[in-house]
């Protein structure tokens, strides 16, 4: 079996786009967003959005190789050229411990002279991979870049380099090879000046420093120069850049605002944990001042419709990958082969034909397919919870509800879907695939709903944390990471509690996924909530305050977690009016909140609205 | 030498009766640090370091305590921080300084209870002061049981990872256009194994294990084993191999054959094992410097139930450390 086909036995397998040829890019690349076009025009750019909301496959596409393709044209012709630096699993590299001595010297010359050299040995060792033309000119412009750029702002670096293959040997393979084992050596002799630095706090550094005005700007601009390439702007795409030291990321703002965007753009993708916005002169860089911000999780969270039809476009267009390489002549459809519970949806069907037919007498709302959308779902859930005590049967089959419960994030879609196939490929031994059986779809949403609430939280009753353990042994002093994590599990589990509760009741609106926060929260609720935006618990957004003179946070908790409390994830249009008090209470204590709710039956005081936000909802 | 396995009551009269010079050694919220000292029988011990986390100061109060009423003033407190390995290796390099003179000395270091990252910088600062006129004997005592109380497949000794960092003094040489191929030495930890391997993204990964032929490592064989088939199966391109979790050197040559399977690589190593093969780990990074060995300080550990103290030592000694 060849490689490819390998790599497509299972079609939702999540490859890194890193490691992906530009022909499997091409073919599986969605784009996310009808705007999407706006990352490509120049300009610096933040690509904020959760781990798995496909960053990094938006910048592999733009990579040249793949944008060739797609357009068909050559290097040359392209309308920008973009080089990818991933942070990610440079740590190792650009964040070694011995870093952290440097803050007693000249913190930020050498840490933006190991940025520098880190991007500059990334480009040209990119650039070396490239099957640029060998002819002449392309030699003697590689050579002449060599010379007249290059290793002139290097010596103005502090750093002779030695000279170029000769033009017998020469091509712009082995010419920018060369450059950047150049690169590679000045980053390695820095290396070895860190390691005297773990022990001697003063030793004379005599090597180049390099920084991003004196050297990679005007380096990476006399690029464009070359007949190889267009004379179009530059991109460099910086990739989670959560990553970066602090300092780090002080000196990249600070290149942020440096006005050299029509010739080098920064496209800079974060996870939600930018460290910070100030630069070096202690002016924080803005959007849209100094760069374009463009929000992944907003654009997916709120607009359903979009969300599914770009999981349905990715899903089919793997199934047809799939498909293909393993020599199958079939037509898969993401809707069949990932098909409902049919008895589950009959049932459901026979609730809604009963709501249909009491609409005239007892109807609540203005139509009849409102009350069928709003209610049918609840009432089989309700009706599961009767007697028999049965919710955790209800199913999360069929692509409608898995796209719901993957909550806005393709990666988490991808995940459960390989995770399927997997199982259902176990069960087949050997047969062709052509659906995944329902009953393994809800086993493996369920799982991972459990894994969700357990992975991050089993520890906080059974472990103590390390960093601040200051009252181990007794109650009086317990460290704040512990007891913020205790506060985030209670609040989910209030909140997951609250709306199971509205869902299974009478109320008139029972679909509740969201809370907005009304007055003025108290610091520590908002960090509780803040915590569970970082872990994924959350998604962040903001809606008109109820006195109608600004704005106040709204908190959608994460629909992968439906199944752990047995909720139903198409439920996105409702959101309840949550006082500082009330929160509160749930991060305290939140059994005692939802036992009072139950006996008291107050549940309907809780005030609910309608999300306009999420208008196209099915 | 070779590693020598014998019983803790037994071990009073192998390290003969030579005073020693100096002790190093930790305190920990495991009652395991002081299996050793209180098993040294008639041997003096002129001096002593002792490695007391300020981080965790509520976990190793009590047992800092022991350390007091045993070595008296003869001890001086070596304070290490669990989040600032700077201060650590000033702190570990002055002490270190004050107790090593140059001339003949008999040392003894107890590494059951420090951290890996501790241990690994110890061994750096060891290095740096350490004499062929020293006489260094390496002990570890085992424990009789991890996790204690949870089932085979349930077993855990930290959770979560809070940050991923190189060690100082084994930096490796890193060049930035290699991939990253990291080695993992797993212990009991798979899901923090995985953390770490998600964290650090690598383009190539070799899963390590005990080899199951130590007889310490044979009964947690199947538990490893299914551990290890757990984590394949969340990721693709994973080459396994095994390692000597008793034995420092053998720990050393599996992790030299290791490192060079997959061509020019950065090569990170990121011990999860015992602390013996942590210093395996240390010894093969020494021998080749363009390793790197890696830290991932834990989100949080299992201090109710981490281990309970075996009957059981582990002695060697370490000539490559004296140059």
């Amino acid at each position: 079996m060849n490689a490819a086909r390998q790599q497509f036995q299972n079609p939702f397998r999540v490859l890194s786009p890193e490691e992906m040829v530009a022909e499997d890019v091409c073919d599986l690349f969605v784009e996310p967003f009808t705007d999407f076009g706006k990352i490509t025009l120049p300009g610096h750019a933040m690509l904020n959005g959760p781990r798995g909301s496909g960053k990094s496959m938006i910048f592999r596409y733009l990579l040249p190789d793949c944008q060739k393709l797609q357009i068909g044209t050559s290097y040359s012709e392209l309308p920008f050229f973009a080089f990818l630096v991933s942070i990610k699993n440079a740590g190792p590299t650009t964040n070694l411990t011995e870093f952290r001595r440097l803050s007693e010297h000249a913190d930020i010359v050498f840490n933006e002279h190991v940025l520098t050299v880190f991007i500059a040995s990334k480009v040209f060792r990119y650039m070396q991979q490239l099957d640029f033309a060998i002819s002449p000119q392309s030699v003697r412009d590689s050579i002449e870049y060599f010379n007249t750029v290059f290793s002139r702002h290097l010596a103005l670096c502090g750093k002779r380099c030695s000279a170029p293959p000769s033009k017998n040997q020469a091509s712009p393979s082995t010419v920018f090879g060369h450059i950047a084992d150049i690169c590679e050596d000045i980053f390695a002799e820095f290396i070895q000046f860190t390691k005297r630095i773990a022990t001697d706090r003063l030793p004379r550094y005599d090597g180049a420093l390099c920084g991003y005005t004196d050297f990679l700007f005007p380096v990476l601009a006399g690029l464009r120069e070359l007949h190889f390439l267009p004379d179009r702007p530059l991109y460099i795409l910086i990739d989670d850049a959560d990553y970066l030291s602090l300092t780090q990321t002080i000196i990249l703002n600070s290149w942020i605002s440096s006005r050299t965007h029509t010739t080098v753009s920064f496209k800079v993708s974060t996870q939600l944990l930018y460290k910070t916005s100030a630069t070096i002169s202690g002016l924080p860089i803005q959007s849209p001042h100094d760069y374009q911000e463009i929000s992944i999780a907003d654009i997916h969270t709120s607009r359903y419709k979009r969300y599914r039809q770009r999981i349905e476009q990715i899903v089919r267009k793997r199934l047809d990958r799939w498909s293909k390489d393993m020599g199958l002549c079939q037509d898969l459809s993401p809707i069949d082969f990932f098909p409902d519970d049919v008895d589950q949806e009959r049932r459901i069907k026979e609730i809604a034909g009963s709501i249909r037919h009491r609409f005239e007498s007892s109807g609540r709302g203005s139509r009849v397919s409102d009350d069928v959308t709003r209610y049918s779902r609840p009432e089989f859930i309700r009706s599961l919870g009767g007697p028999s005590k049965s919710t955790s049967t209800y199913s999360y089959a069929g692509f409608a509800q898995l796209v719901h419960v993957s909550s806005g994030l393709v990666r988490y879609f991808l995940e459960s879907a390989s995770q399927m196939f997997a199982d259902e490929q176990s069960r087949l031994q050997g047969k062709d695939i052509t659906s995944i059986r329902p009953t393994i779809q809800n086993e493996v949403v369920r799982n991972q709903a459990n894994q969700l609430m357990f992975e991050h939280f089993d520890h906080v009753d059974s472990g103590v944390d390390p960093e601040q353990s200051v009252g181990l042994r007794d109650s009086v002093t317990i460290d704040s990471t512990h007891r913020d994590m205790q506060r985030l599990r209670n609040l989910i589990m209030g909140l997951g509690g609250l709306f199971f509760l509205k869902l299974v009741s009478s109320d008139a609106e029972r679909r509740v996924f969201s809370v907005a926060l009304s007055g003025h929260p108290t610091p520590y609720i908002i960090r509780t909530f803040e915590l569970g935006v970082q872990f994924g618990y959350f998604h962040r957004s903001s809606i008109g305050n109820k006195d109608g003179t600004g704005r106040t946070r709204l908190y959608v908790l994460t629909r992968r977690i439906a199944p752990f409390f047995s909720l139903d994830p198409s439920s996105f249009a409702g959101y309840l009016w949550v006082t500082s008090e009330f929160a509160a209470q749930l991060i305290q204590d939140p059994h005692a909140v939802l036992r009072k709710l139950k006996s008291s039956g107050s549940l309907a005081e809780l005030e609910v609205d309608q999300l306009s936000l999420f208008d196209d909802e099915e | 030498m070779s590693v020598r396995r014998g019983k803790l009551i037994d071990l009073g009269s192998v390290l003969s009766d030579q005073p020693i010079d100096l002790f190093v050694g930790s305190a920990s919220f495991e009652s395991r640090c002081h299996s050793i000292t209180s098993h040294l029988g008639r041997v003096t011990v002129r001096n002593a370091i002792i490695g007391v986390n300020r981080t965790h100061w509520a976990a190793v109060e009590d047992s800092v305590a022991l350390f007091r009423g045993r070595f008296g003033s003869s001890m001086v407190e070596l304070d290490l921080y669990s989040d600032d390995p700077i201060r650590s290796a000033d702190n570990m390099d002055r002490v270190l300084l004050q107790r090593i003179s140059g001339s003949q000395m008999r040392i003894v270091v107890d590494i059951s209870t420090f951290t890996r990252e501790s241990l690994l910088m110890l061994v750096f600062f060891l290095r740096k002061r350490l004499k062929d006129s020293h006489q260094v004997t390496f002990l570890y005592a085992s424990a009789a049981e991890y996790s204690v109380g949870s089932s085979e497949s349930d077993k855990w000794l930290s959770k979560g990872i809070r940050d991923v960092r190189s060690v100082l003094g084994f930096p490796g040489k890193m060049y930035p256009s290699r991939p990253m191929h990291l080695i993992v030495m797993l212990g009991f930890e798979d899901y923090r194994a995985l953390e770490l391997i998600h964290r650090c993204q690598p383009r190539f990964v070799s899963l390590g294990s005990g080899d199951y032929s130590d007889l310490a490592t044979s009964p947690h064989q199947s538990t490893n084993e299914s551990r290890l088939a757990r984590l394949e199966g969340f990721l693709h391109r994973v080459e396994r191999f095994s390692f000597s979790a008793y034995d420092p050197r053998l720990t050393m040559r599996s992790l030299e054959q290791q490192a060079v399977i997959f061509g020019d690589s950065n090569v990170v190593v990121a011990p999860m094992h015992t602390k013996i093969s942590t210093l395996g780990a240390a010894l093969a990074a020494i021998r080749d410097d363009s390793l790197q060995v890696c830290y991932a300080s834990a989100g949080i550990y299992n201090v109710g139930g981490y281990s309970v103290p075996g009957e059981e030592f582990y002695m060697f000694e370490l000539p490559e450390l004296c140059p």
